[in-house]
């Protein structure tokens, strides 16, 4: 299981934001939104970062 | 304009096109754009509540919006009735009322106004006259290109990646798509929707930055 987050850790996460990179570019993005179902949502979300994790660890 | 809980303070942007399969791969183009920048896209198909009413949530969008991308490239008469679309338009109107009518923080709104050539543009609204739209002909790098030029920046004033290094990029997305659909058990119809697909494109940036 996964250490649970302090609200020292939540709090610096939220400050560092999301970024991606592109063209040797760093962009912070917007903080994530919803436009579908919570729950379509999450699983989506979840689908996507299982996708890349496995890809890079192969 | 409304406030915003400090989670959802980036700076928004209103997307003002048609919503036909025919227009569906510059949409997404655009919100890709708006997206990767820093920004939030917005348009009419962010929620499906039919309950409520068109307008009220126009108005809403528009309130909210900080910047707006206007396509009026498809008010062209339509096949079935002979009547030309509206919406576009009216919705610019509407954002170009916020602005020279609403307060403060509504007068800073900026837009975009594009359309597919300057030949279809001439003779279209001539109360926009002296209104420099881009052209782009149809063509998602074209319409990345004019967004990110708009855009200029990102919201934090740092600057933007080039528009060829967005276009590989829009590129490389549109590539994993339909892998990353099929990891969530969607056809890659189903993930080019607006919805999913801006729920995929959300979580790609993360995930799959340019290496």
């Amino acid at each position: 299981m996964a250490p649970k987050k302090s609200s020292s850790n939540a709090a610096r996460d939220s400050k560092i934001g999301r970024f991606t990179v592109v063209g040797g570019v760093r962009v912070k993005l917007a903080p994530p939104w919803r436009v579908l179902p919570k729950e379509e949502d999450a699983r989506i979300r979840q689908a996507v970062k299982d996708f890349y994790a496995e890809k890079k660890s192969k | 304009m409304p406030r915003r809980s400090p989670s959802d303070a980036r700076p928004r942007v209103f997307i003002n096109c048609p919503f036909d399969d025919d227009y569906g791969e510059l949409l997404r183009a655009i919100a890709f754009t708006i997206a990767v920048c820093g920004y939030k896209p917005t348009c009419a198909l962010d929620d499906d509540d039919a309950g409520r009413i068109r307008f009220d949530k126009l108005k809403a969008l528009i309130s909210e919006a900080d910047f707006a991308v206007h396509d009026l490239s498809r008010i062209e008469l339509s096949e079935d009735t002979a009547t030309p679309r509206f919406n576009m338009p009216f919705e610019l109107g509407l954002y170009l009322g916020a602005k020279h009518f609403g307060g403060r923080r509504q007068r800073e709104k900026r837009c975009l106004v594009i359309a597919k050539t300057r030949r279809e543009w001439a003779p279209t609204i001539s109360d926009l006259a002296g209104v420099d739209p881009s052209f782009h002909g149809g063509k998602p790098d074209a319409v990345i290109r004019a967004v990110r030029d708009f855009l200029h920046a990102a919201p934090d004033g740092s600057m933007l990646p080039g528009e060829t290094a967005l276009i590989a990029y829009h590129r490389r997305f549109l590539r994993d798509l339909p892998k990353i659909a099929e990891a969530a058990r969607q056809t890659p119809e189903e993930a080019l929707r607006y919805r999913n697909y801006i729920t995929f494109l959300q979580e790609f940036l993360v995930r799959e930055p340019e290496s």
